[in-house]
């Protein structure tokens, strides 16, 4: 098991090697020249170009390179060409706003859509299961940042329910915990929609599976067959999947951070954007790369362990 | 016509001989459905000069955010400009960039998928290692970096939406390709002496058709959402021009005295994305009828 961790561990690095330098590559030969940006069309020349030394725009393309990945491996994403603080720590600044942002929407998807999952299956063909698969279908179909504002109208400003702007603060958990509200369930319910087909699919599969009927006819119990045969098994593609749907949800996140305006990631790179500051930018999607694919391979360990017929080779 | 067939089964009957595929498609409720409404969306969109009441673009400033009445059904924006006008000339962008995306995202992905598929072992394992670094990202980041560098507008979104799509496809490809590559007919070809090229042109592609379009259905829907995400962050198609994502962009200004001007167009884009997956989700039944429903 050790060695098949190790093994996913080092299958990782060229993968983050390979996005890294597709970021670099792709933003570099982006127009517009940041200093410009920065300073003005009418800035002189000679300002431009200290600032150009000065942030290392002037050297060798490939000296910059060099220097993104070797700051990368040592855990250093630059220094911002507009405010220019270290990178990594705006990062850790944000970071928490938009990890339980993240996992609120993943823990509302999964306990909400599991559950619904098997009543479709269970109830399969008849008007619950029809129902489920038309809303499930409807929720993936809603952009997520269309059903964020739709929830901070009614919920946030129709009800006044829960506060609609910004995140709180973590000193106070309840206050934060009302800020997360709205936007996690935004995220909960696309995250259901996913969780919810899958599940009622992977059921099915199971459902029909011959082991099932050799149960049913041992006079196992229907609660006993489908939470203890039927559920394990299914279970199974759902975690598979539920990395995938976690990846998803940190795109989206982006837009749900925008809609409530809260600090985090999504909103730290649209800043980046905004301000034509190349090394946030891509320090940021290369951080994008590195979380997703610690999900995979964290997914990919998690699949190994809970299903002893996947070798470990 | 013959007069022992049941009403129902004329259909089929005229069906049944030529494309016995269709005729399932047609007793598939849902995918009927998306089908109606993706015709009704393009229906729209191509009709829009007819059907908008006013000029999408016309400002009025003695009618600025009025609410919805019997001259403006959904009232008018910031601008005075009608906004059922622009909701209607708005479904052109999406159907445009959602169509066009597919097709740049569809042909780029295929080549470089059967190629993958059909050269040596360790070139596809090179091709494909690439295709999966483009697909650690998710959609919306790869899509803002692909629009910083593009820059905004009709074909620049089109362009970078296709660009997201192609690791999709070729991934897609790439898999069902080393399948058929393995069956008996393509050994025969090459013991024949067929080349590289005909394999791939007539003996692997035809095979993928299916699969492809089925996907491609319902990869359809997701780029027309990620094409109002991205137009909804300001990097879709400039303004004026309506977009559905830059209306509700504008119009969440005034969430609070006005809100049908962000909830309106929303609900065009789930309508149209909605009809595509369930077209989609109809599509793959028939494709495939063992998986149970669809995952």
């Amino acid at each position: 098991m050790i060695k098949y961790i190790a093994k996913r561990l080092i299958q990782g690095i060229p993968v983050l090697l390979g996005a890294a330098t597709l970021v670099f590559l792709i933003i570099r030969v982006a127009p517009g020249d940041p200093a410009v940006a920065m300073l003005g069309a009418y800035a002189p020349e000679e300002v431009i170009q200290a600032y150009r030394v000065r942030y290392g725009l002037d050297d060798p393309l490939w000296e910059q390179y060099l220097r993104f990945i070797g700051g990368l491996v040592k855990g250093d994403l630059g220094k911002s060409l507009i405010t220019g603080m270290p990178v990594a720590s705006q990062v850790i600044n944000v970071l928490p706003y938009t990890i339980t942002l993240t996992l609120a929407g993943l823990i509302i998807g999964l306990f909400a859509g599991v559950p619904l999952g098997i009543v479709a299956a269970v109830k399969h063909g008849r008007p619950p299961d029809t129902i489920m698969r038309f809303l499930s279908l409807t929720g993936l179909s809603v952009p997520s940042f269309y059903l964020g504002i739709v929830l901070l109208y009614f919920i946030g400003i129709r009800l006044r329910a829960f506060p609609i702007v910004g995140a709180g603060d973590f000193s106070q958990p309840l206050g934060y915990l009302k800020h997360l509200f709205l936007p996690g369930l935004t995220l909960g319910i696309v995250m259901m929609a996913y969780v919810t087909r899958i599940t009622r699919a992977s059921m099915l599969n199971v459902l029909s599976d011959d082991y099932i009927r050799t149960a049913r006819s041992k006079g196992v119990t229907r609660r006993t067959l489908l939470m203890k045969h039927a559920l394990r098994n299914a279970l199974i593609p759902v975690v598979s999947v539920t990395s995938l749907y976690t990846i998803i949800l940190m795109g989206s996140s982006v837009m749900i951070e925008i809609v409530f305006s809260r600090p985090g990631l999504g909103k730290l790179l649209l800043q980046a954007v905004e301000q034509r500051d190349y090394i946030t930018l891509e320090s940021l999607i290369v951080l994008y790369s590195v979380f997703a694919i610690t999900i995979n391979i964290a997914t990919d360990i998690f699949y190994a362990w809970i299903d002893p017929s996947i070798s470990y080779s | 016509m013959p007069g022992s067939i049941h009403p129902y089964r004329i259909l089929d009957y005229f069906l049944s001989k030529q494309n016995r595929r269709l005729s399932i498609f047609l007793r598939n409720g849902p995918a009927i459905l998306g089908l109606v409404m993706a015709i009704i969306v393009t229906f729209v969109a191509i009709m829009a000069p007819l059907l908008a009441p006013y000029d999408p673009l016309s400002q009025n400033i003695d009618n600025m955010i009025a609410s919805p009445d019997e001259n403006h059904l959904l009232g008018t924006d910031r601008f005075g400009r009608d906004l059922l006008s622009r909701l209607i000339w708005g479904s052109r962008v999406s159907l445009c960039v959602g169509v066009g995306a597919i097709l740049i995202g569809m042909t780029l992905g295929t080549i470089i998928g059967i190629l993958a598929g059909v050269s040596s072992r360790r070139v596809g394992d090179r091709i494909m290692r690439v295709v999966d670094v483009l697909l650690s990202f998710p959609d919306e980041i790869l899509g803002i970096m692909f629009m910083v560098i593009l820059g905004p507008g009709l074909i620049n979104i089109t362009v970078g939406i296709g660009l997201l799509m192609v690791s999709r496809f070729a991934r897609l490809v790439y898999g069902s390709t080393l399948s058929i590559v393995q069956r008996q007919y393509i050994e025969a070809c090459k013991a024949l002496g067929g080349s590289r090229i005909r394999i791939m042109i007539r003996h692997v592609l035809p095979n993928l058709y299916s699969e492809i379009f089925v996907i491609g259905s319902l990869w359809t829907a997701t780029a027309i959402r990620v094409e109002a995400n991205l137009s909804f962050l300001g990097f879709g198609v400039a303004p004026p021009t309506p977009t559905w994502g830059n209306m509700i962009r504008d119009g969440v200004i005034h969430l609070v005295e006005a809100p049908w001007l962000s909830l309106s167009p929303g609900i065009a884009i789930a309508f149209t994305v909605l009809a595509f997956n369930l077209f989609a989700d109809g599509l793959r039944d028939i494709a495939d009828p063992r998986t149970l429903g669809s995952i």
